[in-house]
């Protein structure tokens, strides 16, 4: 774990803390998201007259003086999201083609860890989906819920998952697209946002084998052989092409954004990518 | 190829068992694909549905099965060991020819059965020498091991004697049997006794190896001296031989001069014996011990020639005139103790004496029958003898007696005693003034203490022409006078023999005056005395001088002319107080060898000895090449090779990258410059070739460990196929038949100076032409066309003389002027481009396996051999640095060493 906390570390530390720029955040807990409303925050939002029933302390009594009317001063809405974040720890994850690379649980691993960095840097809530413990904000708390997320078992239902609360899982998503939105779809009985994290191999993108070999998938047990490899090439790559593809296609119609990352790829394009599209 | 696997046997057969997994690898091969390489791939799911294009088994590629099956039976081989069938049902017999006539063809005698030993090495072997260690007994070995062979014939060398076939005959029945291969390493020339004994083994299992036809020895003989004039005959029956050198040796075994005998001065009669004559300078004949044909290997072609004193009877005449016991002052006392151990002396009355076949009678003073045969002794003297008379009181006192005047009337006496020991004289003693150039003891050196006291004396101013006075006194007065009298001498010592009147009888001047009137006696037929000689160098069948084996025996001159040449005297050079005895080969061999053509089935050329290595290399090259073409046919079957990539022009680019001479051409180069290396330019002839690279690998050698510098083995060159510019320094031997260069060959010469070489040119010409003047011709005729300076002296001036040592001459074998010349196109910061002499230096260089030098020097300077090693370096180094040690940072050091 150390490890992947130094290693995670490296990249996050250069980058500034990161909210999820989503609508229809409903968290009451105060944080520093700011919402463009008026509410409990720190910056100014407007100046309108009294009402009864206001509270006494938002009496801006300097421009009272100035005016025959009792001014109120609002202040902006500041509020913290709730991210729950659930990541793949099955056999096919432990899986890479090239000593070279590192396992995608590994990648997996250090994304998460990434994120739940610059989330906590950014005061957001953040939760492992199944784990034991709850929402936890604060730079104190990143170890607890860095634990929690390499230890956390592998059910992706939780019930404290509330309606507005951003979910992000990260996984392979090489079982069907279907399977992958009703995986989705069962997290939570409350309509939630989200962000899929896709990590694949590099030999899972490319299939660069050659020969007589006999595949087999660790998780299903599924065997597959072929006497000349490379004449399946072709036709792998655009079954995996057509599968992200339907992936992501099934995710906007839920509102939920893909993110692809490979183990031959740099961390950077991964967050590039996060910035990017939020 | 029946033959071949007739021969294969198999050291291990028991790995033979392994070919009964053949059949199981056919079976199991035969009956599916490889095995496929199992993979975790989760997303294998993708294509789940997915059947592999080709998913049934693969079609078994029999050829692959079969070169695989292939494989396996080969290795199985190889662990088997196969490797020639060399045991004999019986042990094998070696009879190896080691007589005077196997020098020349001793070395490929000796390279073919060693090479016969590897090739049967787990047999056991009987060997006989043909030559018997004595009279009736060969030193052979029995049913030995092939290492105990090999240390057998470490000590079997050629011997100057005679091969004993006869006893080889009776002596072999005992080891061979029916089946008993017998493998004879000798030469195909035969004389009677050979061919009887060739005659009783041929029908046996015979196989004989010989040496080439071209070694069978020149038999020289020196038949007789005149003076300085030799006349020798020759036997040569390969009848090849050209013009040729007689090189005169003295007894150090140094050339003291070196003389063509043409073939045209050859006289043959009809037996093909030749005849001719060769002169020496008169001041070199009594320096030569022995004569050989140059750069012959034989015994049979040295001649070494004898020059003693014939012992000869001296007769004393007996006296009984004893008057004193001192025996110094006994009659003949001087005399005896002179000659007695040189000659045979005789005391005897003088009327006994007087016969025919004494040479020399002595008479002493004592003598008192003198007066009574003086007609006898006169007529003795007539027919050739000498008569030494010495003359004191005794003689003197009989000459008065009887009135005589004149010894035997011939010379005349003034019968007084000359005394200068008188007590008015003003001298006390006289001494010897000269010695007559006309005298026979002319070279005789006069001790200065002789003193003579009294003398007799003879008349004055007398004209008698027929007296010669060998010596006179410092008064004038003659001491020894000799008077010729028809064929003989009579000599008169005014002396008494004793040290009475003078002390010439203690002096070393007494014996060598009578060993002198000695040698002159000839007068009459002496009769010869048994004389004993001691071995001081036997000849080896190579023809060298070599100390004496412990068991050769002194030489009875009795002996001289026996027909049969003994293991106790072997040919050499015996010796003895009275000079020394030359017994040659050639006086024991006749014309009496003829060239045998022997049955092809019977000659065996080569034993191959590398048989079974070369079956097992040739197993593992197949085995490697089956591997490959099983592996391509492998590949193929997979389509990792596809044959489109088999284009013929690349599959035919690197058939001639692995098989390119060019390779072979780098891989050489790469040896020339993996080591810094001198070269030669081949001459073809073979004896100067191998001298030169002899010659400059010693000197390779001596600077490796001399200097820093490190030199590899020197290489000979073909000037017109070889490229020559890897060298610093290329040595080309002139000789008078060399081919003339083509212009290539200059082209390649000239541009090797102008890239800063150095051709050291020697000239071999010295067995025709003596002076480097015809070197410097012999350039001019064959290197005209080098574009170079006019040759200047080499002078201790040049940078050459102090490259590393600082030098004044430049010796090799010879010690004469070096000639330089320079580059004219271009200037290589001067440095030397030519480098000509007549010295022959690889010949002084040169060692054999030995150790020792293959050339003497021409010269007898001790230090000369050194000097030219000491030119090789310089030279050598002069070619690696240039005129590096012309920079003035060198000359205070320079200085300082030339000043020590």
């Amino acid at each position: 774990m150390k490890k992947l906390i130094e290693k995670a570390r490296k990249f996050s530390a250069k980058l500034p803390p990161f909210k999820f720029n989503l609508e229809n955040s409903n968290s009451f807990l105060r944080g520093y998201s700011k919402e463009k409303k008026k509410g409990i925050g720190e910056e100014f939002w407007e100046f309108r007259n009294y009402t009864v029933g206001d509270p006494v302390r938002n009496i801006d009594w300097k421009k009272t003086v100035k005016s025959n009317d009792i001014i109120i001063k609002l202040k902006e809405l500041e509020t913290s999201k709730k991210v729950w974040i659930w990541m793949n720890k099955n056999l096919s994850m432990n899986y890479r083609y090239s000593s070279e690379n590192e396992t995608k649980m590994e990648r997996a691993s250090i994304i998460g860890i990434i994120l739940i960095d610059i989330l906590v840097r950014a005061g957001e809530n953040v939760g492992i989906i199944g784990s034991k413990i709850g929402m936890k904000n604060g730079k104190e708390n990143f170890f607890h819920i860095v634990r929690a997320l390499l230890e956390c078992p592998q059910s992706t239902k939780d019930k404290r998952i509330k309606k507005g609360d951003v979910i992000i899982l990260i996984s392979d998503f090489l079982e069907s697209p279907q399977k992958s939105i009703s995986k989705i779809t069962k997290i939570s009985d409350n309509i939630c946002q989200g962000l899929l994290i896709q990590i694949l191999d590099d030999s899972e993108l490319n299939f660069p084998f050659f020969g007589r070999n006999q595949f087999y998938d660790p998780l299903s047990g599924l065997h597959k052989l072929f006497n000349k490899s490379e004449l399946i090439r072709k036709i792998y790559i655009k079954r995996i092409e057509d599968h992200n593809k339907k992936l992501e296609l099934l995710c906007s119609k839920f509102g939920w954004k893909v993110i692809r990352n490979s183990n031959s790829e740099g961390y950077n394009s991964f967050i590039k990518k996060l910035y990017y599209h939020f | 190829m029946i033959d071949f696997l007739n021969n294969v046997t198999f050291q291990n057969p028991e790995y033979f068992v392994f070919l009964l997994i053949v059949p199981i690898l056919w079976k199991y091969f035969k009956e599916g694909p490889d095995r496929p390489v199992l993979k975790k791939f989760p997303a294998i799911i993708l294509i789940a549905q997915n059947t592999s294009s080709d998913s049934t088994p693969i079609k078994k590629n029999y050829l692959n099965l079969l070169l695989k099956t292939l494989l396996v039976f080969l290795i199985t081989v190889l662990l088997a060991n196969p490797s020639e069938k060399k045991d004999f049902k019986t042990k094998p017999l070696i009879i190896i020819d080691n007589g005077w006539d196997s020098g020349p063809g001793w070395e490929k005698i000796n390279k073919g059965i060693n090479q016969f030993l590897e090739s049967k090495k787990s047999n056991t072997f009987t060997i006989f020498p043909t030559v018997a260690s004595n009279k009736n007994k060969f030193n052979y070995l029995f049913e030995k091991k092939e290492f105990e062979i090999r240390e057998y014939l470490k000590g079997i060398k050629p011997l100057a004697l005679k091969p004993n076939y006869i006893l080889l005959s009776k002596e072999l029945p005992n080891f061979v049997q029916d089946d008993t291969k017998i493998f004879w390493f000798t030469n195909h020339y035969m004389n009677k006794e050979k061919k009887a004994f060739y005659d009783s083994i041929k029908s046996k299992n015979l196989k004989i190896y010989s040496s080439s036809k071209e070694d069978f020895p020149i038999i020289l003989s020196l038949l007789s001296q005149e003076d300085n004039i030799y006349s020798f005959g020759l036997i040569n029956m390969n009848k090849d031989l050209d013009n040729f050198f007689i090189d005169c040796y003295d007894i150090k075994q140094r050339i003291i001069i070196r003389q063509k005998v043409s073939q045209d001065k050859i006289k043959y009669d009809e037996q093909n014996f030749g005849n001719f004559s060769v002169e020496i300078p008169k001041e070199k004949n009594d320096l030569i011990y022995y004569f050989k044909i140059s750069n012959s290997k034989s015994v049979s072609s040295v001649a070494i020639k004898s020059n003693y004193v014939k012992k000869k009877k001296i007769g004393l005449v007996q006296t009984n005139f004893q008057d004193n016991d001192n025996e110094y002052f006994r009659a003949n006392f001087f005399v005896r103790k002179a000659l007695e151990s040189n000659y045979d002396l005789k005391s005897l009355p003088l009327d006994q004496l007087l016969s025919p076949n004494k040479s020399l009678i002595i008479s002493d003073d004592f003598d008192t029958t003198f007066f009574g045969f003086e007609e006898r002794i006169l007529q003795w003297i007539g027919e050739g003898g000498t008569f030494l008379k010495f003359a004191g009181d005794k003689f003197l006192s009989h000459a008065e007696n009887n009135q005589l005047s004149s010894v035997l009337g011939i010379i005349p006496i003034t019968k007084k005693v000359i005394s200068v020991d008188g007590e008015l004289s003003f001298k006390r003693n006289l001494s010897i003034a000269q010695i007559s150039g006309k005298s026979p003891i002319r070279d005789f050196e006069i001790p200065k203490k002789i003193k003579i006291n009294k003398y007799i004396e003879i008349p004055k101013n007398i004209d008698n022409l027929k007296l010669k006075f060998w010596v006179k006194l410092d008064n004038g007065a003659p001491l020894i006078t000799q008077r010729p009298y028809e064929k003989g001498n009579l000599i008169l010592v005014h002396l008494p023999a004793n040290n009475e009147w003078s002390n010439i009888s203690l002096s070393i001047f007494f014996p060598d005056l009578l060993n002198k009137i000695i040698q002159i006696s000839r007068g009459i037929n002496a009769e010869e005395v048994q004389q004993i000689f001691k071995p001081l160098k036997i000849l080896d069948a190579l023809g060298n001088l070599v100390e004496p084996r412990i068991d050769t025996l002194n030489l009875d001159s009795k002996i001289f002319m026996d027909s049969k040449l003994t293991r106790d005297n072997p040919p050499g050079l015996y010796k003895n107080e009275l000079g020394f005895h030359g017994l040659n080969i050639s006086d024991y061999l006749q014309n009496e060898y003829d060239y045998i053509y022997l049955p092809k089935e019977i000659i065996i050329d080569d034993f191959n000895s590398n048989s079974s290595f070369e079956i097992k290399n040739f197993l593992v090259l197949l085995c490697l090449l089956v591997f490959v073409c099983e592996t391509l046919v492998n590949f193929l079957g997979r389509d990792f090779l596809k044959f489109k990539y088999f284009n013929p022009l690349k599959v035919m680019f690197l058939i001639l990258i692995v098989f390119s001479p060019n390779i072979v051409f780098a891989n050489e180069k790469l040896d020339y410059l993996g080591q810094t290396k001198l070269a030669y330019i081949q001459t073809g002839v073979e004896e100067i070739d191998r001298i030169n690279y002899e010659g400059l690998r010693e000197i390779s050698s001596y600077i490796s460990s001399k200097t820093s510098a490190i030199l590899g083995s020197p290489i000979g060159l073909d000037l017109e196929k070889d490229e020559i510019d890897y060298f610093p320094i290329i040595y080309i031997s002139l000789i008078k038949n060399a081919k003339n260069l083509n212009d290539i060959s200059l082209g390649k010469l000239q541009n090797f100076i102008n890239s800063g070489g150095i051709l050291l040119f020697d000239c071999k010409a010295s067995f025709e032409s003596l002076f480097v003047e015809d070197c410097l011709i012999l350039f001019k005729k064959h290197y005209k066309n080098l574009d170079i300076s006019a040759f200047k002296k080499l002078t201790s001036e040049s940078t050459l003389s102090k490259s590393f040592y600082l030098l004044n001459s430049y010796p090799g074998r010879k010690n004469e002027m070096v000639y330089i010349a320079y580059n004219n196109q271009i200037n290589n910061d001067k440095v030397l481009s030519i480098v000509i002499g007549n010295n022959d230096w690889t010949g002084a260089w040169a060692k054999d396996a030995n150790n020792s030098f293959l050339l003497p020097l021409f010269e007898n300077d001790k230090e000369q051999r050194d000097l030219s090693f000491r030119f090789g370096t310089n030279i050598v180094l002069y070619s690696l640095t240039g005129n590096y040690k012309s920079d003035q940072v060198h000359i205070p050091e320079i200085l300082k060493r030339m000043k020590k």
